[in-house]
């Protein structure tokens, strides 16, 4: 394939789309013909995004299948993987087939597993996070600098400022709380937030201008 | 046991004690008093400001993992809504949240939901609205444009609330139900800086308590009116609820505040005891890890 088709042309695409997008965002009124026409062409992304699920699918299987044909790292995970891909699929289908439309529709059976299991098991696995953070704060959590310290007393300040008991040991606690995500947690956030606004915007005048390419993959010489 | 020993001790012990100290409050209720956060009375009083009628959007972008913290806010907050006569029009940008959502309405609006009388009139559930921020964006351009029909597969065209909801110059608030991306910086940044700042699409939001400072900077702003922090912020809306005219049945997370609390005061006492076994370790030229 010559480097015109794999990368000039892609180039042009992102350029010319990249421009679309910032004259109609800076340069058009809302609901104008021409702002709806772009409106339009974002909404085209869901066929992306459904194309990027297709080849989502097909990934994890191929993953998961040479995993387990060369008996790889966790290959008995693999099978259960493969087979939960496999089952939450075939209700997926059968809810097509039954209602003749798309997966997320309100179909009894396909919400049931999504309800009764799925639900379930992430909720299980998220709040094994409350074992761990007490684990941790029992070890890991210690006045070893000034740094540290300062983590500790503003951390069980905020634990105490944001739960009931907090209140009713002293009324302090909420008001402290409140003020200390108010006031320089916003601060520090906001520093943040600017500094990866500009490196964002500096990121995206070098892709339009196709200085960055690295989500082209890698160049072959 | 020397208290160096017990900064060594095994933490399966620990999570005994964690699980029976939490584990207490659910079978016997302590029944702290709430206090109110500015956060939580600004989201409860804009809702109250709202006249009958007004279209607000509620979006469910949060899946199971988060569902203690942003269930009950989504619950308290359509309750709310439905109390006040204000018109909703639901949604999840992430898929995970859809049948979630769905749940949420049909304990407020009752089982039969959707099949009640002022299902498209008064309310409407479009479900899973795929792409994300782009999703967001094409949903507040041309709301029409961002999903053909409803989640029970009605074109939309045909509802008679979503004749009147045809982009974000139509929404007098975006309830935002949130544990990540895309949430409500998305909505920030793709709904209301697109249609006219927070004066034209004003946003509340119930978020996870550990996102909840990422998100500080546009609270203080005046980009969003409203926050609900976590688990706290949902039972502080509840109370709310439950001390005006409007009552409230369901009580989701003031029933769990209580062994959050005793969760909270745990872990302190982790750290204290921690620390204390660390400092005589250190004293005596130990490790004290």
């Amino acid at each position: 394939m010559s480097v015109i088709v794999k990368r000039y042309i892609p180039l042009a695409i992102t350029f010319v789309m990249g421009i679309i997008m910032v004259i109609a965002t800076y340069f058009l009124a809302s609901g104008t013909p021409e702002r709806e026409a772009t409106s339009l062409l974002t909404a085209s992304v869901d066929i992306l995004v459904a194309t990027a699920g297709i080849i989502g699918l097909v990934v994890l299987l191929r993953h998961h299948g040479l995993n387990i044909s060369r008996r790889g790292r966790f290959w008995k995970y693999s099978i259960i993987t493969i087979i939960g891909v496999a089952l939450y699929l075939t209700v997926g289908l059968y809810a097509i087939a039954t209602h003749g439309r798309h997966l997320m529709l309100s179909q009894e059976f396909f919400s049931w597993v999504y309800s009764e299991i799925y639900v379930h098991m992430d909720m299980t696995i998220f709040s094994l996070l409350a074992f761990f953070i007490a684990s941790a704060a029992y070890r890991a959590f210690r006045l070893r600098s000034i740094e540290t310290s300062i983590l500790l007393i503003v951390g069980s300040l905020m634990l105490l400022g944001r739960a009931p008991v907090g209140g009713a040991i002293w009324q302090g606690f909420p008001t402290i709380a409140s003020w200390l995500l108010d006031v320089p947690n916003t601060a520090g956030n906001r520093a943040i937030m600017i500094g990866i606004a500009i490196g964002a915007i500096s990121l995206a005048i070098r892709q339009l201008l196709g200085v960055e390419r690295g989500y082209l993959g890698p160049e072959r010489k | 046991m020397s208290l160096p020993k017990i900064a060594r001790i095994d933490r399966r012990y620990l999570y005994i004690l964690l699980f029976i100290f939490v584990s207490f409050p659910l079978f016997v209720p302590l029944k702290w008093p709430i206090t109110i956060s500015q956060h939580t009375q600004n989201a409860y009083d804009f809702t109250e400001t709202l006249p009958a009628g007004s279209i607000v959007i509620e979006s469910f972008d949060f899946g199971p993992s988060t569902i203690t913290e942003n269930r009950p806010q989504a619950k308290a907050h359509i309750y709310h809504a439905e109390k006040l006569g204000l018109k909703v029009v639901a949604l999840a940008y992430w898929p995970g949240g859809a049948p979630i959502g769905e749940a949420i309405l049909k304990t407020v609006y009752g089982s039969d939901f959707p099949n009640i009388p002022e299902y498209g009139t008064s309310v409407v559930y479009l479900g899973y609205v795929a792409g994300n921020e782009v999703g967001m964006q094409t949903f507040g351009d041309n709301t029409w444009n961002a999903k053909g029909t409803d989640h029970y597969g009605t074109a939309i065209g045909t509802l008679p609330l979503m004749q009147q909801c045809r982009s974000a110059a139509n929404f007098s608030l975006w309830a935002e139900w949130t544990s990540g991306d895309p949430g409500i910086t998305q909505v920030i940044q793709f709904v209301q800086g697109r249609h006219g700042g927070p004066s034209e699409v004003p946003i509340i939001t119930g978020a996870t308590a550990v996102s909840v400072p990422g998100i500080m900077p546009y609270y203080r702003a005046g980009q969003i009116f409203g926050i609900m922090n976590g688990l706290a912020g949902a039972g502080e809306y509840e109370t709310l609820l439950v001390e005006s005219t409007y009552g409230y049945p369901y009580m989701e997370a003031l029933a769990l505040l209580d062994a959050q609390s005793v969760g909270h005061l745990l872990i302190i006492a982790f750290v204290i005891v921690g620390n204390i076994g660390y400092a005589i370790s250190k004293y005596r030229g130990g490790k004290g890890s």
